[in-house]
């Protein structure tokens, strides 16, 4: 295994040829909405400050963070009860199917429609929103448990709560991370969605503040805060799996 | 055998139930991508027309638009698992 900062490196250098590319193409047009990355980057100190950072940048991650522990916990919860038991999936899975399918954009407005705007609407959002993606993987993970460790727990005469929580629910493990490492970008898309629909607070605001009065360039910076918290989100992910469920990623063969 | 035939031969085929997979979750992202753009930048569409009706108060509207897009996503999952369970026999998708 290479160093840590050999990989991060080896990673960094085809994003650089990018925005050099990008650079090279833009440095001499004059299309103000497709800025090259250096008068982006000149503008990073102007939007980026401590206040910003403590305004946008906190509201975003506070409901975020709020959401989707709500959701996630919400849908490995109701995922393990669902799976234990093939009545309770044949009589939930087309209902679960058919909100699945339903965009998670549209939650936002809906909720709207019942809370109004406001905090509690933005954290609902993304916890519907993560709900599913992480119930499901629960289900179909907990459902399809290793029928010779369930038949361990019986000679252990474990009755049906303790074979959920101590074979199914950790046998799930490898599945139920993919499924919160799935949800992450969803939380993130819907997050972005209900700041931009007349929240006023958050990054997702701030970005359609600035491309509504042509500030196009702190627009871009916008997008790429996001773009960098995605990326961070999506590291420690990597590494939780890696981290708590080594021999599920390791037979995949994705490690 | 040749690279090329190699690649068309072994390579190509060898991912077509992965290809598959990736082909279905796409497609139901791309729906949802369509709506969120709707949503947002009123892209005429479903997503427009239910924000419009949520904007204007016209809440059962609102949730029929929603009844509609849950129509319309779960056929297009539908339509890319039959494609899918067609050129991909050998794999049971759950």
């Amino acid at each position: 295994m290479k160093s840590f900062l050999g990989t991060f490196l080896w990673r960094l250098w085809f994003p650089c040829l990018i925005i050099f590319l990008w650079q090279v193409a833009l440095a001499h047009s004059h299309n103000p909405f497709f800025p090259p990355p250096s008068k982006i980057f000149d503008d990073v100190g102007f939007v980026v400050t401590p206040h910003w950072i403590g305004t946008s940048v906190k509201s975003s991650l506070y409901v975020l963070t709020a959401g989707y522990l709500i959701g996630s916990a919400m849908g490995i919860l109701f995922g393990a009860i669902i799976g234990s038991s093939r009545m309770l999936i044949d009589v939930t899975t087309p209902i679960a199917n058919f909100i699945r399918s339903i965009p998670s954009a549209a939650k936002v407005p809906v909720m709207m429609a019942i809370l109004g705007i406001g905090t509690a609407t933005r954290v609902c959002a993304i916890s519907v929103a993560v709900l599913f993606p992480v119930l499901m993987a629960t289900m179909r993970s907990v459902a399809a448990t290793d029928q010779h460790l369930l038949e361990l727990g019986h000679l252990m005469e474990y009755g049906r709560f303790r074979s959920l929580v101590l074979i199914r629910v950790p046998a799930a493990t490898g599945d139920i991370l993919t499924g919160l490492h799935a949800a992450v970008q969803v939380a993130l898309l819907v997050m972005v969605v209900s700041e931009m629909l007349g929240s006023g607070v958050g990054i997702g605001a701030f970005v359609v503040r600035s491309q509504n009065s042509f500030m196009i360039s702190d627009m871009w910076v916008g997008i790429f805060v996001i773009g960098v918290i995605g990326i961070l989100l999506n590291e420690i992910f990597v590494f939780a799996e890696r981290k708590f469920a080594p021999w599920y990623f390791h037979s995949k063969g994705v490690m | 055998m040749p690279l090329v035939t190699k690649i068309l031969l072994v390579y190509l085929p060898s991912t077509i139930s992965i290809v598959g997979t990736g082909l279905r979750l796409s497609a139901s992202r791309a729906f949802g991508t369509i709506v969120a753009a709707g949503i947002v930048a009123g892209t005429p569409g479903l997503g427009s027309q239910m924000f419009l009706a949520e904007s204007s108060a016209n809440y059962v509207r609102t949730f029929s638009y929603v009844v509609v897009m849950g129509i319309v996503g779960t056929s297009v999952y539908a339509i890319f698992s039959a494609i899918e369970r067609k050129f991909v026999v050998w794999r049971v998708t759950v």
